[in-house]
Order: C-alpha cells, then structure tokens, then sequence
C-alpha cells in the first residue's frame, strides 16, 4: 500500500501549501491594494469593475500627494519623536535595568514590583490626566509634550532587567575587583554584552512611536506640529475620494517601517516572541 | 553601604520621575475624578461628590452600546483569530519549504500603523469601487454598504481586527509549537498515533498557554479598539455610532463633550475589566507553573 | 606580602558561615582553602577579596589592615569558578582591561597583557573571544587577567571544578608553576581534597565556619587534629571503627590491635587508613569479601571483627573474592580519638 500512502501524503502537502499560499495573500492584500492604488489614474480608481493592478504606474501621484500637505514638515516631525523618545527609551530602560539588576539600595523589591503593577494600568485610562499636566506644563503643541511622556517605558525596563538578569554576577564582582566603576561596568559590559537584545528594544519603541496616534493628536494643534499619522488622517478627510492620492500618502507612513522590518525581522521577531511569552 | 544605596535611586531617578508623573498620579486623580461631578479641568472645580459619573455611564445607551459591540467584537475575533492563526502556525511549523518567507509575510500587519493600513481597508471597504465587494462579486453577492449602514459596520471592524490580531497570534503560537519536544512527536509516530490526535493530544495542550494568553490579550485589546475605528471611519464611530468601542467611548466624552467625569469613570470601568482579565490570566498561567 | 587574619566571622541571620577564623599565611604560599560545600570556604575567601563585608574580625596584608578597604584598593587578583571572563571581548581585551580601568596607556596595557599571556601560555589566542576557547584556555585567560595588573595576592574560587579529570590535573600543576614563578601569596578554594594536598604549602580545612587545621599537607595527613580532618583527606577514605582499651591493649569486637600503649582505659574511636595495613604472615587473618582493581594497588573489602574496612595492598599479591590473608597495621597508625573527637595520639 506504499503508493496509497504516497497519494495521500501528496494530497495533504499540496493542501498544506495551498492554504499557506491562500492565508498570506489574505495578509499582503491590502498591502498589494494599497501600492496598486496609489499608483493609478484617477479614471482607474473609479473603474468598476475594479483593476488590480494600474495599466501604467502613476509615480507622479506622490508628488501631488507629498505637496498637497505639508507631508516633508510631518515626516520631519515624526523622525524628530521618534529619535529623541527611543534616545530616551534606551538611556532611562538601561539605567533601571542596571539598577534592577546589580545595585542594592532599600526598597529594591518594592519599587520593582510596583513598577511591575503599573503592566496592568490600561495607557487608555491615563490619558485624561496626563492631557491635564501637559496642558498646565504650557506644552501643547511642542516637542517635548510628544516625547517626554514617552520615554520611560517599564515593560522595556522588565525586559532589559531579565537579560541583565542573565549575565553571571561574577562578572560584576571581577570588573569590581578591577576597578571599574558601576557606570564604567554598565557602559563598557553591560550594554555591549546585552547589546541584541538593546537593539530590539530600540527597534520596538521606533515601530511603536512612528506608528503612534492618539497621543499627538491630542497634544498639537498646529499644522507645523503634526505626524505623520495625524496628518494622513486629515489628508483622507480634505482629499475627498482622491483615493490615488490617499494610497500614496499611506505608503509614505507605512514603507519606511516595513523597509525596518524587512531588514531587522530577526531582531523585531525575536523581541515581540520574548515579551509576548513573558508579559 | 549608604554611599550605594543612593547610587540605587540615582540610576533609576529618570524613570521614576516619568512614572509618577504620568502613570501613578494619572492613575489616582482619574479615579478621584471619577466621583466628581461637572468637574472642571480649568480650574479643577466640581459640584458633587458621589457615585453620579457612575450613574450616568451606566444610564448613557451609548456606553452600553460599546459594552455591547466589544462583546460581539470577542466574540467573533479572539476564536476566528485564534483558529486560523494555530492552523497556520502548525503548518509554518511543519517541514515546509520558505518557512521564513511566510513567517515574515505573516508577520507583517503587526508592524505597520494601524491608521494607514485602516484607512487601506476603509479603501477597499468602500462599496462602490472597494475590492472586497468585487471579490465578493464572484460569489454571486450583491456590493454591501460596509461603512455606511450600521449593521455592517461591526462586521467590517471584525475583519480588519482579525487580519490584523493574526500576525501577533501565529508569532506567539509559532514560539510555542518551538518549545514543544520533538521527542514526543517521534513517540507518537511509534505508536502509530493519527494525525489529528497528534494535534489534538500533543500540539493544543503543549501550546494551552499560548492559547490562553492569547485569547486574554485579544480580550483586553479588544477593549482598547480606538485607532481601528478611527481610520475605518474617518474619525466617527461608524453610522449612528454603530461600531462604538468602550476606549472610543472614553476619548469622545472627554475630547468632544468635556465630559471629565464621565471619561475618568468610564476609564475606571475599563481598568477594572483589564485588571480582572489580567487576574485570570496570572491564575491560569500560575497554576501550571505550579504542576 | 604575607596576610593575617583575625577572629573572622561572618554572620547570615543568626547563622555563622565563618566563625571566629584567624590564621597567617607567609609571603609567597600557596594555601589551599578545603571543605565540604557550605563550610565557609568561598565566604572566606570573597571577605579577603572585599567583595562579603565581615561581620567580625580583622584581615590584614602585611602591616596594613584591609578589613574595610574596598576591593578595587586591595591589590587582588580574583579568579572566578566560572572564570567570569567578559564575552563580548577578545582576550587581549580582557587582560587589558583591569589596567586600563587604572588608566594605563593602551600601548603600554598591551605590552603586558602579551607578558602575562606568555606566562600562562595563551599568547596565540589574543585575537579570540572567550566562546572559542576550551574550559582550560578559558581558566588560563583568567589567571592572566588577575595576575596582569601585578597584585599581592591572588585568590582563586574552585579553579579547577568546571574542567574535565584530566584537564584538571594539568591545570594544577600549571596553576602551581604560575605561581611559584611569579612568587605571589596565593589562596585557592577547593573542595577536592587530592588538589589541595598535591599543590598547596599548607591547607586549612574548614567545616561548618569553623577552622579545623591548617597545616602542610604531609603533616596533616598523618596527624589530622580530629575525625573530621582524618575522614576528608584522604582516598579510599579512612576506616573508622570502635575500639577498646584495656591495660594497655587497642582492641576491635575482641581483635588485638595493638599492645603496651600509654592511654587509660575506655571506650575510643579509632581510624586506620587503608594503606596503613602490611601483609604479615604474624597479622590477624582476614577474608578478601571483594577486591577491585585499581591499577598499583588492591583495594580489599574486608572486616575486621564485625567492622567491615577497605585494605589498600600491592597487586603483586595475587588476592581474588573470598580469598584470606593476614596483615598488621603499621607502628604509628592507629589514630585515636577522644570523646570531642580530638586526636589523642598514633600508636
């Protein structure tokens, strides 16, 4: 009956792939629409029944679109953010990781744990008051009122305290008995030995703050002060059923982080597969 | 020894700062908010103390609304979510050819701004020149009015939520399926043990963490849903607020209304339903730490 | 530089991990800290690192106390049982890197990071990084990097328990001819009693916190000051037994061991190494029940009288299972033991 057996085997591995094949082009559909569309004519848009792909791709739809708005001034914010907030992320993430892991001081357990308890507080339900102090801050629409909320982060600091966590405190001991400071160990051994998993961090909080929304929204109300997203989402309203253009605009926000992700897949993978099974 | 304990604080001090600043402080005043009433953010004046934010949450149709469509919403995307993505983790998992390739493939909505690839969907939502109701030509259904009439509005948000929860499932599922032995698979094959009973047997209750988290972080994300709806819906929550959620439900007291109180009590609400999700969550996976 | 230790104790929630140790060790020894796990070795030894604060008690190295002095000040080199070298750097770097934390010029740093790697023959994998090196080459990095920067003592946690039995053995004879030319007052903490005896000038048994002997290692092991020091040195492990005195006789369950001694009558512990029993034709006569081979010798498992004991003899003598055959135990080794388990003398 070997041959039987070889059937069915074919069978279930063309099944396999076929579903496979089905699921990923369910996943890259908008993705492939999204491109498709901003590249088409206006005419193509509204074409019924609809093209996928453009007869000829219109290239100069991202011009139009990139002047329509100030998208240059929104993508310079938006880089602005989301440098200084990782900047930030990283000094503040490996300065408590550190402390978390190496140094004794009183009340080092309950101030981890309570750093701990703030996981479960939804960001959502802070907002509100967080609104508040920025405005009494006299921070609407600046920088600052973008970044500063942002740059401490204490999931990235459970995370970074768990890699410390692993490297043997003999090493600490050692580099003491050399003369090497607590800040000289953090910098020269600490970070470059623990530098993946930094880098991940990094990645993560560049994703997460260029795809960041609601919170600038609130903050700013000039035209000069919005990101990317926000200036999209006001694009699609004052761009009506341009959608040729609308597509293009997306593209802006959403290429420059897939070309991240396409190269740094390792390190985003990884890092979302360790927090997700932690948290 | 003192000298050190200082250093402690020193190292920790910037995060500390923005902490307090702004996750406890937030965190006490939106719940000394919550029982003020017509509180003002101006000049923090109020004219009540009690339980009325509360009342009018619970007495407003809306915040029931979004109760409610979060619940259907659960409903729908945590299992379809969590079926189709171990489906397609056990295969990625299985001895295939471009294992990388799909993995980043299916990856790929966790990374990309929900607004942009929202307002993609909303595109293709659309019912006149939209691809899905073109798709849906082919199988003989009349086009669909997705975001303009109320009774497909949560069916279009259910859809986007699940293609876009997937790349987040597959990944943690995937990791999961990693951790399982091979061994126990080479057992199985042994004692000649059927596919599906080897799925059934060995792949679910290897991978029942993940699945349990999984549908914990669906739930408490689900509650969250605000930039979904935002793009889909070009900032409104759907026809006659038809796809309201509890977080949009929030942000339009407080942005819109200026309701403050109301937005800070809803806020509670959430917290509490998060905290109790999260609590079931440490109960399970504690307990089989323990075994 | 010799080093002086004074009533050290350190103490964990009511409990004594070192308990009132003082001993002195001379400039340029090489002292072999032994005992079972949890005796207080390794506390010991990281209170003379600096890195465990004493509870009680004074350290000094030579003239100068440095009970209080912070490790980086005490002029130690410290080698770590899992040799705690960095992994993100080349080996170079490692060495260098405790003198370039003391502000040495590079150049200069190099230079003898290349001196030391000679010493301890590693000079060729300079550019390597820890991970591509062997346990051994990873211990030897080790001892460079501690003696580099040219210390007055060195002090080493159980240098040798991460390699492999043979390894092991080469290792400590490299770690003794280390020392012996660089001349450097060293402390090794081990609970292998075969490494101290084969290496150290003296070692200083330890149990419970509580400092047992310390002494060279011959002299140990003929008069270990009590059971405990007998029954730790030493393989195959000492015999202990009941014995009687009575008018001047040691004897076991009715067997005479030895007449005419100066020790009143009663009831003793005794112990008898293997290797103190002689084949004698005039001996007691006892049954072979087991015999291993271990190479040299025979290792007989007998009885004598009801207490079963092991007797180390020369393979020459060709003994199978069950065989009988007659031995005495050599003048001077019988130890006895008081009622605190003190050695009261070899007869």
């Amino acid at each position: 009956m070997p041959s039987k057996r070889k059937v069915i085997a074919l069978i279930l591995n063309i099944l396999k792939y076929a579903f496979l094949i089905a699921g990923a082009i369910f996943t890259v559909l908008p993705f492939v629409w999204m491109i498709a569309s901003s590249l088409k004519t206006p005419a193509e848009i509204v074409q019924v029944p609809p093209a996928i792909f453009p007869k000829a791709a219109q290239w100069s739809n991202y011009k139009v679109a990139w002047n329509a708005a100030p998208f240059a001034k929104y993508l310079l914010n938006t880089v602005i953010v989301t440098v200084c907030t990782t900047i930030g992320v990283l000094i503040t993430t490996v300065l408590s990781a550190f402390a978390f892991s190496r140094l004794e001081f009183p009340g080092k357990k309950l101030i981890f744990s309570l750093f701990l308890a703030t996981l479960m507080i939804p960001g959502e339900m802070l907002i509100i008051t967080n609104y508040i102090t920025i405005m009494k801050l006299q921070w609407i629409d600046t920088y600052q009122a973008m970044i500063v909320p942002w740059i401490s982060s204490v999931f990235y600091i459970y995370l970074l305290t768990q890699f410390f966590m692993q490297v043997p405190n003999e090493l600490y001991l050692a580099a003491k008995v050399d003369k090497c400071s607590d800040l000289k160990f953090m910098l020269r051994i600490m970070v470059p030995m623990n530098k993946q998993a930094i880098i991940t961090i990094a990645i993560l909080n560049i994703i997460s703050s260029w795809n960041a929304f609601l919170w600038p929204l609130l903050v700013t109300n000039s035209d000069g002060m919005r990101v990317l997203s926000h200036g999209l989402i006001r694009f699609q309203t004052e761009a009506g059923a341009s959608y040729e253009l609308i597509m293009a605009a997306s593209c802006i926000l959403v290429m420059p982080i897939i070309i991240v992700y396409l190269f740094l897949r390792k390190y985003i993978i990884e890092g979302v597969t360790r927090s997700g099974l932690k948290g | 020894m003192e000298k050190k304990s200082f250093k402690g604080y020193l190292y920790l001090l910037p995060s500390l700062i923005i902490m307090v600043v702004f996750t406890l402080y937030p965190l006490i005043k939106a719940v000394v908010m919550s029982f003020l009433g017509d509180y003002s953010i101006i000049d923090g004046s109020y004219k009540s103390i009690g339980f009325e934010n509360y009342q009018a949450l619970f007495a407003d149709k809306n915040f029931i609304k979004a109760l409610c469509n979060t619940g259907i919403y659960v409903v729908f995307v945590v299992p379809c979510s969590i079926i189709i993505s171990l489906f397609i983790a056990v295969l990625i998992n299985s001895k295939i050819k471009g294992k990388a390739f799909f993995q980043t493939v299916y990856f790929l909505p966790y990374v990309t701004s929900v607004i942009a690839i929202g307002i993609v969907w909303s595109w293709m939502f659309n019912s006149e020149y939209g691809l899905i109701n073109y798709i849906l030509g082919f199988f003989g259904i009349e086009p669909i009015q997705w975001l303009n009439q109320p009774q497909y509005a949560l069916p279009a948000l259910i859809i986007f939520a699940i293609w876009k929860s997937m790349a987040f499932n597959i990944l943690i599922f995937l990791a999961g399926l990693q951790t399982i032995s091979e061994d126990l698979y080479k057992a199985a094959r042994i004692d000649a043990t059927p596919r599906f009973r080897v799925f059934t047997r060995i792949t679910v209750p290897g991978i029942m963490p993940m699945i349990v988290y999984a549908s914990i972080m669906g739930m408490i994300s689900a509650f969250k849903v605000y930039n979904e709806v935002f793009a889909l819906f070009k900032g409104k929550a759907g026809p006659a607020n038809s796809a309201i959620t509890v977080v949009y439900y929030i942000y339009d007291k407080f942005y819109n209304s200026n309701k403050y109180g109301i937005a800070a009590a809803g806020s509670i609400v959430l917290f509490l339903i998060i905290l109790a999700l999260t609590q079931v969550q440490l109960r399970v996976t504690g307990k089989r730490k323990k075994k | 530089m010799d080093i002086r230790i004074e009533n050290l104790t350190k103490t964990y929630n009511d409990c004594h991990a070192v308990d009132h140790m003082s001993l002195t060790i001379n400039d340029g020894e090489l002292v072999g800290l032994l005992g079972p796990s949890g005796c207080g070795k390794s506390t010991t030894l990281f209170m003379l690192a600096g890195l465990t604060e004493p509870t009680e008690g004074k350290i000094f190295f030579g003239d100068r106390d440095v009970t209080k002095i912070p490790p980086e000040d005490r002029e130690i080199g410290l080698v770590f049982q899992n040799y705690a070298l960095y992994p993100h750097m080349t080996v170079e770097d490692n060495i260098t890197f405790p003198l370039i934390n003391r502000g040495m010029k590079k150049a200069l740093a190099r230079e003898k990071a290349l001196e030391m790697a000679k010493l301890v023959k590693i000079d060729q994998l300079m550019k390597r990084r820890p991970g591509e090196l062997s346990g051994g080459q990873q211990q030897r990095v080790a001892i460079a990097r501690a003696l580099v920067k040219k210390p007055q003592v060195l002090l080493l946690d159980e240098p040798l328990s991460n390699l492999d039995a043979k390894l092991r053995v080469e290792t400590r004879e490299e770690i003794r001819r280390i020392q012996q030319e660089v001349k450097i007052t060293t402390i090794f903490v081990t609970h292998d009693q075969e490494e101290a005896m084969s290496i150290s000038d003296k070692i200083a048994v330890m149990k419970k916190g509580v400092l047992q002997q310390y002494e060279i290692p011959q002299s140990m092991y003929l008069n270990p000051a009590n059971e405990f020091v007998a029954g730790f040195l030493g393989m195959p492990e000492i015999n202990m037994m009941e014995v009687d005195v009575k008018a001047g006789v040691i004897s076991t369950s009715g067997i005479t061991l030895r007449e005419g001694v100066k020790i009143p009558d009663g009831h003793y512990h005794a112990g008898i190494r293997p290797e103190s029993f002689r084949v004698a034709e005039d001996g007691i006569s006892m049954n072979a029940e087991r015999v291993r081979m271990t190479g040299r010798d025979l290792l007989l498992f007998t009885k004598l009288g009801n207490t079963p004991v092991r007797v180390l003899v020369h393979s020459d003598l060709q003994l199978a299972a069950s065989d009988s055959f007659k031995a005495s135990v050599r003048e001077g080794h019988i130890l006895v033991f008081d009622k605190e388990e003190n050695l009261m003398g070899r007869y």
